[in-house]
């Protein structure tokens, strides 16, 4: 089943709102209860994928946060021509554009070791390569552009269809394609000797 | 948190480690920061509240009406703009390049029985070469392979093979057919870099191809290639997004009245072909 934008909050959905009707009832009724279920629900995708694209966990926090404060204050904004989801990833994508903007640099701080992987550990499950590996993909993600990066953290890790994520990102589907196409390939360069055989 | 399984080893990883990654956070000190950031906003007033009333221009201010259609046209300025640095200035952003060309002939299509064949091919040859095959090619008559030295996971089974086929048509001045002057097959698994030279290959025509393709759902896919024979002084370079199954014009030039087009297809060999 293709994935799409969702929330993933614990809440039972069977019985409850659906997010555009509380997006409406607040826009009504202004009861900020009503705005933080929309964040209960939203929160761990927004919050998953803000930190895939900034990469720092400290900022990702304040950036997430911030996120549910730009929504919220442009809630007038949303017409519902898209899902709430998507509306959200999108006030997640362009908050995010805007740190890293500000930030001005790398976003991470972690730097690849030059010689290689340490072959002498060979299990997978030893913690020392399993982070000697996140460091190394966290590197490569960095070297991406925003664009690329988070054309290839809405596809490929959080799982949306190329129409799904571009309609996120504002762009066509044809430039998602190709932002999809451009990061692997980075990718495949940079993360070479984790992936041949 | 995703419905998808990964496509292949590059998902796989970058998901272990955005699981490994939220494992590290802790949700409900998260949640407890953004519900509260949420109450001090609302009790600030800085949340907006019910939707205001559609504003309503005013016609008899005409100075107000003016600064609002010089304010529409400042707007229109920027979005063109913003639109020409979209399409000139950062080739990241761009869609990717369109190449016209003619209608494709009949042979430049693989048929459905053709990649039945390639289909069964690739999957009876894997296992003999004990998951060693990087790529088959068929051209002039030959049947060419790349088999490496160690298994290169080809038969796993989210990596898609794929069919390609690139021809080189060539139309004359008074011809109303375009001929094939030079093709090839090729069947890889997908992301294989397959290269191909006349001096690998002992090919009778001076030839370089390189390709690699990725399908990026179940209707585009991928691709990069080039291609060079210097017999017909042509050389074709592409990288970009084409459709499954559909021959794509990816050069065309013309020389003394001739028209030279290649065309390029790549078909998915999915187990049902």
């Amino acid at each position: 089943m293709p994935a799409t934008v969702q929330p993933t909050g614990e809440t039972s959905r069977a019985q409850s709102p659906s997010d555009e009707q509380l997006a409406a009832d607040y826009q009504r009724s202004g009861e900020t209860s009503v705005l933080e279920e929309l964040a209960r629900r939203h929160l761990p995708r927004v919050g998953s994928l803000v930190s895939q694209i900034v990469l720092d966990p400290a900022a990702a926090e304040d950036v997430t946060q911030e996120v549910f404060l730009r929504a919220f204050r442009q809630l007038g904004s949303f017409r519902g021509k898209s899902s709430f989801g998507t509306w959200l990833y999108r006030v997640a994508l362009n908050t995010a554009y805007s740190y890293l903007k500000r930030r001005g640099k790398s976003p991470v701080e972690y730097r690849a070791s030059l010689h290689g992987p340490d072959t002498s550990r060979t299990s997978p499950e030893d913690p020392v390569l399993q982070a000697e590996l996140d460091g190394e993909i966290q590197a490569a993600l960095a070297e991406l552009s925003p664009k690329l990066r988070s054309a290839i953290v809405l596809t490929s890790i959080q799982g949306l269809k190329a129409a799904e994520a571009a309609k996120i990102e504002g762009c066509t589907i044809a430039t998602m394609y190709w932002r999809v196409h451009q990061a692997r390939k980075l990718l495949h360069r940079r993360l070479e000797r984790y992936l041949s055989p | 948190m995703n419905e998808h399984k990964p496509a292949d080893k590059l998902d796989a990883l970058l998901r272990g480690w955005a699981e490994r990654r939220q494992r590290t956070t802790d949700p409900d000190t998260l949640k407890q920061r953004v519900i509260a950031a949420i109450g001090e906003e609302a009790s600030q007033g800085r949340l907006g509240g019910p939707r205001p009333s559609p504003a309503v221009v005013d016609r008899r201010r005409p100075g107000r009406n003016a600064a609002v259609w010089c304010s529409l046209g400042a707007a229109a300025v920027t979005v063109v703009v913003a639109c020409w640095l979209l399409l000139g200035g950062n080739g990241e952003d761009v869609d990717p390049p369109v190449h016209a060309g003619g209608l494709p002939p009949r042979f430049a299509w693989l048929e459905e029985n053709q990649l039945g064949e390639k289909g069964r091919l690739i999957r009876e040859l894997e296992p003999m070469f004990d998951d060693r095959l990087q790529w088959i090619a068929e051209t002039d008559g030959r049947v060419l392979l790349e088999v490496q030295d160690q298994a290169v996971g080809a038969a796993a089974e989210s990596s898609v093979p794929l069919a390609v086929r690139i021809v080189v048509v060539r139309r004359g001045p008074r011809q109303a057919q375009a001929t094939p002057v030079w093709a090839v097959d090729v069947v890889a698994r997908q992301e294989r870099v397959v290269r191909l030279s006349s001096e690998s290959a002992d090919l009778p025509e001076h030839v370089e191809l390189r390709f690699w393709a990725y399908p990026v759902d179940e209707e585009m896919v991928a691709v990069d290639s080039s291609l060079s024979l210097s017999g017909l002084a042509l050389e074709s370079d592409f990288s970009g997004v084409q459709k499954c199954g559909e021959p794509f014009a990816v050069y065309s030039a013309e020389r003394s009245g001739v028209q030279y087009e290649v065309f390029q297809t790549v078909a998915r060999l999915d187990e049902e072909t």
